[in-house]
């Protein structure tokens, strides 16, 4: 399969959950029929349609994570076979720094975050979970990210939260802040003096778009996946 | 005081734990998986039974003082307004069992591992993992109960840090100096987080004759999940 048909397919087999297909879509894939962005696009527009069907409650969020799945098999075969890095015109205005903050070590709704503000084409860096304040600094000084996006499923580690984001403020004032959670809602999220609330992975990705004043767009995914 | 036995419940039911894993995910019943979701929640279910390593460390501390908002057992301080009414409307209530009862760590690593491939799988254990710790905490509660009862007692419904009126971090502070919890291998952090992830602490008090099992009737969060009324569940959540 190539060109149109191809890409058509790669965005079915993440909508479809269809791992099997997109395998075998992706066997001897070297980017020289369809490139490798034009393939992670394909990719990214399959997983936007996906978050519509789980924002409608068509599907249910298992089925959301198989296409997650699949949306970054497709990923790692595409890095892996074909392409290093590609440069964006606009990737420095799109990197999330993402983490949980000091004080726990429940990781997994900011990794499935990570893996969807990926697919939404964001460039996701990952400091990883109970993440001291001054990691975050630093990664934000290194990447100079457009967005700090913090996670916690706790009330205590609330007070850190707060903390980094205050520090970020004084230090970084251009960087908007995505704030996500068990304990947080917007009016809690507003008071830490967050920019911004995240209510489930499937709302994370408007949220970001609208932080950074864009418009959110489906397809410009960095080629580069996380592996979790 | 004394220290009782650890605690080591069978394994539950694997058919009444995939229920229980439906049932958290949100399903009405199993009837409606799609066949995908279905395998995987079996594999779940099977991979929670087969890793867990479930351990639990106890103790009994007899009560020396309630009121004021506090429960005070020799060793331990309950600081729950809530809860403190509960047992001041006990007769003669006796003492209090403390607990920590946990899966292990090689579940979360299980977890963790499976994150890099699947976040479905992953998050299908983790929804395992969760329900397995609270059949146990479960057939913990009732083990108490056994144990209270063979001395003329009833027990409240279990009651953990960080529900009701009783704060997290202050709570764990108090069971943690209490309770040999490094036996079982289970650390707390300075937010009251304890690994590994699918353990649960609590107490439960123990009098002759109790009037209430739970503290919901002064609380007003009339959506709370874990709301019972006169001592039994108004949801399938336990306190």
């Amino acid at each position: 399969m190539k060109g149109k048909d191809l890409l058509l397919a790669l965005e079915e087999a993440v909508f479809n959950r269809d791992s099997a297909s997109l395998e075998s879509l992706l066997a001897g894939f070297d980017g020289s029929d369809v490139g490798p962005s034009e393939a992670i696009r394909a990719l990214a527009k399959g997983m936007d349609r996906v978050r519509g069907r789980l924002r409608d409650r068509e599907i249910s969020i298992p089925e959301f994570l198989l296409s997650i799945d699949v949306f970054r098999q497709g990923l790692r075969r595409i890095a892996r076979d074909a392409c290093e890095e590609e440069p964006g015109e606009d990737r420095e205005t799109r990197t999330v720094v993402i983490g949980v903050v000091e004080g726990d070590t429940h990781d997994m709704g900011k990794n499935i975050v990570a893996a969807v503000l990926e697919a939404s084409g964001y460039r996701v860096v990952d400091v990883g979970r109970d993440v001291p304040r001054d990691v975050f600094l630093s990664a934000l000084k290194e990447t100079k990210a457009s967005i700090l996006a913090l996670s916690t499923m706790m009330s205590t580690p609330l007070e850190n939260m707060r903390e980094v984001i205050q520090w970020t403020r004084r230090l970084y004032p251009d960087v908007k802040i995505l704030v996500g959670g068990a304990p947080l809602d917007e009016r809690i999220a507003a008071a830490l003096g967050a920019d911004g609330y995240a209510e489930s992975a499937v709302t994370a990705p408007e949220e970001a778009s609208r932080l950074v004043g864009k418009t959110r767009r489906a397809a410009k995914a960095a080629p580069v996946p996380k592996a979790g | 005081m004394m220290r009782l036995n650890s605690f080591r419940p069978a394994a539950p039911d694997r058919l009444r734990l995939f229920e229980k894993v439906v049932a958290r995910l949100g399903y009405p019943s199993p009837s409606v998986l799609s066949e995908e979701v279905r395998l995987g929640i079996e594999r779940a279910v099977d991979r929670a039974l087969e890793q867990a390593r479930v351990e639990s460390v106890l103790r009994r501390a007899t009560l020396v003082k309630v009121g004021g908002g506090m429960i005070e057992g020799q060793g331990i301080r309950i600081h729950s307004q809530r809860w403190a009414r509960v047992a001041e409307r006990a007769e003669k209530p006796a003492f209090i069992f403390a607990f920590v009862v946990t899966l292990g760590q090689r579940l979360d690593e299980t977890v963790a591992a499976l994150q890099r491939d699947s976040f479905f799988d992953a998050y299908l254990l983790d929804a395992a993992g969760s329900e397995l710790a609270e059949e146990s905490a479960g057939a913990l509660e009732e083990f108490l109960a056994s144990q209270a009862a063979a001395e003329g007692m009833e027990i409240t419904a279990r009651f953990s840090p960080g529900y009701c009126d009783w704060d997290l971090k202050e709570g764990q502070d108090a069971l943690f100096r209490f309770l040999d919890t490094g036996s079982v291998g289970v650390r707390c952090n300075e937010a009251g987080m304890m690994t590994p992830l699918k353990t649960i602490s609590g107490v439960v008090i123990a009098a002759p004759r109790l009037a209430v099992r739970v503290a919901c009737s002064w609380c007003n969060q009339r959506e709370c999940l874990h709301r019972r009324s006169n001592g039994l569940a108004e949801t399938d959540k336990r306190v």
